[in-house]
């Protein structure tokens, strides 16, 4: 058995499979909002690994949990504004591909 | 129920939402059909709230639901509805460049950073608390409140920038244009 | 053996969740023929009769038409996503009743965030209407679909402002405290948050897409909106976690509202289930007495009305528990 699996390394292992498969996600994913899904399982990972930091650890515990809070809320928000950019987009150029939405030639 | 019970019980539940999110995270990231790869998302967050009741977290396991879940996904799914391509599905993929150069580099770059900080964490993990009496609502409010109070009102400046940001972003003038 | 390992909260749990799947069914027999004779009776005639003694099998009858229909799946539609849809919408308000308190010991689960557990799951019914109207393939659902999931999340927030009162009120967000401290009809918190009833009320009457908030569903109008395409057993439970959604949305009225399963002399199950039906048999006059609302009323309505009384009320209710302690 590996040593030292006590819960605070399963937990920081399932934050770490969330961050490598958005990396995936975003490095593969051609359109936009493709890309921003990605961009949430991301979050979601960093999110969970504070608050497992947080509760299972001798750190503030309301500590962790309010950080989560706050990167759910900015989160929302930014995916918001993500979208909004992506209509804007996709007004301007008729197309959410990422390999199309370039006004350089080459 | 005895102690031990209780532990495999934890485990299995582990097991579980582990499986839900592997599972909801390939279908985010390898999905055709953009709407099926925001249900791999839908799924990979009521595996990451699974997770925050285990670790005996209700009220992040509900504000997870009730943001992400709830509203996030379904922000996302009309930026798809109204990204639709005329041709083909709407953000389909195409799949014949996923084999080659692209998804070579797109492992490349997923593992990477997995394989360092994996080693990382299972060599130098700090030793795991027994699990911590409940954190209740009213400490996070007090927690709110009182140390972090510019934070939080600092959050809702931030959300009230991107209301406002996102409307003067899809404003169409009625006139003109 | 049974008996201790009902006596588990595992054990707890699974029998609730049976019983309240048992209810469920029951509930929604009841409540077609409910609705049926409500509407007859408003509209001066006499509703179901034929079957059975004074109609009272027409649930019956209905029943077996629907699941006697063939399934039918649109061609070019997204076979999973389209058959996703009505279990979507129908499992989490078969979890929403878990925190409910339908007696003084029979809860699902007394936890101190139900409230937040039903407001939580109560979001996911847009995600439904949002599977539906995409896995359709078919330009009246996706429409149906779009405009239903722009009210449920629009009038989520009045709710959860008219719900916040209370909360603040009480101090607690289990739906069992809540109703412990009202005894006595005089106690009810309909008397302290008037306007909270009426803004909850309302907003749910919108959340659970009834009229005069039906436009997603609009027979006239979207020919079915979001359930179109589905026949047979898909549209039966859509309709039953329809039903369902009303009887969560008015039981959390009653326990909030209207002092939960307190009476005048013996405190039970009962009075809540009466209590309950009442609000349920109010929510359906509203069907049959109000003309449907256009869609940017319906959004004028929530914004510029049930947001800043909501707000307003939040605001004086927090000055005057400030005032009070």
């Amino acid at each position: 058995m590996i040593p030292a699996m006590n819960p605070l390394v399963l937990f920081h292992l399932a934050a770490l499979l969330l961050l490598a498969l958005g990396l995936y996600g975003i490095t593969i994913r051609k359109t936009l909002v493709g890309m921003l899904i990605s961009v949430e399982l991301m979050l979601n990972g960093a999110g969970l690994a504070l608050v497992a930091s947080a509760r299972l650890t001798p750190a503030l515990d309301a500590l962790g949990q309010v950080g989560t809070l706050l990167v759910m809320g900015l989160a929302a928000a930014e995916a918001t504004l993500v979208l909004a950019i992506i209509l804007v987009v996709f007004k301007r150029f008729g197309t959410s591909d990422s390999a199309k939405i370039s006004t350089l030639r080459g | 129920m005895g102690e031990a019970l209780q532990q495999q019980l934890a485990y299995v539940g582990y097991g579980l939402y582990l499986l839900l999110i592997l599972a909801g995270g390939l279908a985010a990231v390898m999905s055709t059909s953009l709407v099926r790869a925001l249900m791999g998302l839908i799924l990979t967050l009521f595996g990451v709230a699974g997770m925050f009741l285990l670790m005996n977290a209700p009220f992040l396991a509900f504000m997870q639901i009730l943001i992400y879940v709830g509203a996030v996904s379904v922000l996302i799914f009309f930026a798809i509805m109204l990204t639709k391509t005329p041709e083909g599905e709407a953000g389909a993929e195409n799949m014949l460049e996923w084999i080659g150069l692209r998804a070579g580099l797109a492992v490349l770059a997923a593992l990477t950073p997995a394989i360092i900080m994996a080693t990382l964490i299972v060599k130098k993990a700090p030793a795991a608390l027994a699990l911590k009496p409940e954190v209740t609502l009213a400490q996070l409010g007090e927690f709110l409140t009182g140390p972090f109070v510019l934070a939080f009102e600092l959050i809702s400046v931030v959300l009230l920038a991107a209301m406002a940001g996102a409307v003067v972003l899809g404003f169409e003038r009625r006139k003109g244009k | 053996m049974i008996i201790e390992l009902l006596a588990t909260p595992l054990g707890h749990t699974v029998a609730a969740l049976v019983a309240i799947l048992a209810f469920l069914g029951l509930n929604g027999l009841v409540m077609v023929y409910m609705e049926r004779k409500v509407c007859g009776f408003i509209q001066l005639r006499p509703g179901p009769f034929e079957v059975g003694p004074r109609g009272l099998l027409q649930p019956v009858a209905d029943a077996l038409k629907l699941v006697g229909k063939q399934l039918v799946t649109p061609q070019g539609a997204d076979a999973l996503l389209f058959w996703l849809a009505p279990f979507i919408s129908f499992a989490p308000v078969a979890i929403c009743f878990l925190p409910i308190p339908f007696g003084p010991i029979a809860t699902g689960m007394n936890m101190n965030l139900g409230l937040l557990l039903i407001l939580a799951f109560s979001g996911l019914n847009a995600l439904s209407l949002v599977l539906a109207g995409w896995g359709s393939n078919n330009k009246y659902g996706l429409l149906g679909a779009a405009r239903a999931v722009a009210q449920s999340v629009a009038y989520e927030v009045p709710l959860l402002l008219s719900v916040l009162a209370i909360a603040f009120q009480v101090g607690s967000l289990n739906l069992s405290t809540i109703v412990e401290g009202q005894k006595g009809i005089l106690s009810w918190n309909l008397f302290y948050q008037p306007l909270a009833f009426v803004i909850y009320f309302i907003s749910a009457t919108a959340e659970t897409n009834r009229a005069p908030f039906d436009l997603p569903e609009a027979e006239s109008e979207l020919t079915a909106g979001f359930h179109t395409e589905y026949s047979g057993m898909g549209f039966g439970i859509f309709f039953l976690a329809e039903y369902s959604y009303m009887i969560v949305v008015c039981a959390v009225a009653t326990a909030l509202f209207l002092g939960g399963y307190d009476g005048p002399f013996a405190p039970g199950i009962w009075w809540f289930l009466a209590k309950v039906f009442f609000l349920v048999l109010i929510l359906m006059f509203f069907r049959w007495t109000f003309p449907r609302v256009r869609f940017d009323q319906l959004l004028n309505i929530c914004w510029k009305w049930l947001i800043p009384l909501g707000l307003a009320n939040l605001i004086a209710t927090a000055l005057v528990m400030k005032l009070v302690q």
